[in-house]
């Protein structure tokens, strides 16, 4: 249990870059420590993606499952959780008094700029991954639109989209 | 205080594909309760991508710590992971008795996913253009060609462009 609480804040504290970066790193440490086969973190990884929840945690918390039950889901939900909110608590507390430095604010402003660019690429690159349906277009460009706009239904909005494409989805299997 | 739970406990229920899709959910709902300004909120999303820890996960915590301290951070965070806990438990049950097929909901997420990812990218870029901030602008291009064309980890893409921010906006 011990193990597997180290293995998860290790993991969470030292790697920069959000979720998706610690999948591999997950599946490495799992499996070279004989806690979770391959296959099975791949079968994990499957539902913590079709499920909402940020992926790490997802993660951690379904892994932890599989391995010690029910605690041994939260021992793992904690560790993995329990890194990101003290260091973006004390990096708060730190910034609070700076952020009126030019460079500090320079700092920031570089980073955001980049994440503009980067967030196009991701973009770019799920619509290449994904088959081009004309329905599926038309229903995702609608529900930018209306999410803009109509932002208090914005969850409802999400999931109605996703339920037509699930629907649809359907009847293009069956002509195949 | 309220206010700002109730609109973690929502993105629980939508954060799908990722903390980069979540981000214009986060930030549009945000701006419209008021909870922070637009520079504030920049603030907090570029540190929550140089921090350890997942993007929704640092965000929430940064927005919490700002407004009402410890108490805040610890309160997004709780209602960001219950949608989730409480789904792990229905999943299977709901898998089982809908007869849904796993690879379909993958499959019509990934367009789901295509709709947060395009509201994130609007919300993001819109200070820029409103502000026609053209070095940002470069920056964002040049981070979208490293991203595209380099194998480049995305993280030093992030640091690089900071430092490089760090004298182009002083």
């Amino acid at each position: 249990m011990l193990k597997l609480f180290f293995i998860f804040f290790r993991i969470s504290a030292l790697t920069l870059g959000g979720g998706y970066a610690m999948v591999p790193v997950m599946m490495k440490n799992l499996s070279s420590s004989n806690l979770l086969e391959k296959d099975q973190f791949e079968k994990i990884l499957v539902l913590a993606q079709s499920l909402p929840g940020p992926i790490a945690f997802n993660l951690a918390w379904l892994s932890g499952k599989q391995i010690n039950g029910l605690k041994g889901a939260i021992v793992s939900s904690i560790a993995v959780l329990t890194p990101p909110f003290f260091s973006i608590v004390l990096i708060s507390s730190i910034l609070k008094s700076y952020s009126d430095n030019l460079y500090v604010s320079g700092f920031i402003k570089g980073a955001y700029a980049s994440l503009i660019g980067m967030i196009a690429g991701l973009l770019i690159q799920i619509i290449k991954g994904t088959k081009f349906k004309i329905y599926n277009y038309l229903v995702i460009a609608l529900a930018i639109t209306a999410i803009i706009f109509y932002s208090d239904f914005t969850i409802l909005i999400f999931f109605l989209s996703v339920l037509f494409f699930y629907l649809t989805n359907k009847g293009s299997d069956k002509n195949a | 205080m309220l206010n700002m739970i109730f609109i973690f406990f929502k993105l629980g229920f939508i954060s799908f594909g990722g903390g980069w899709a979540s981000l214009g959910i986060i930030k549009q709902q945000i701006l419209d309760n008021g909870l922070l300004t637009e520079k504030a909120l920049q603030e907090a999303i570029s540190i929550s991508q140089m921090t350890p820890g997942p993007v929704a996960v640092n965000v929430a915590t940064y927005i919490g710590y700002l407004k009402y301290n410890f108490l805040g951070a610890f309160l997004n965070n709780l209602f960001l992971i219950i949608p989730p806990i409480l789904l792990f438990f229905l999943a299977r049950y709901i898998i089982h008795k809908l007869k849904i097929d796993k690879k379909r909901v993958t499959e019509a997420l990934k367009y789901g996913t295509i709709i947060l990812i395009s509201v994130t990218f609007i919300s993001v870029l819109n200070p820029v253009i409103s502000e026609e901030d053209i070095l940002s602008g470069i920056i964002a291009s040049l981070a979208l060609y490293l991203f595209m064309k380099t194998k480049l980890d995305p993280i030093y893409i992030i640091l690089g462009s900071a430092v490089v921010g760090m004298f182009i906006f002083s």
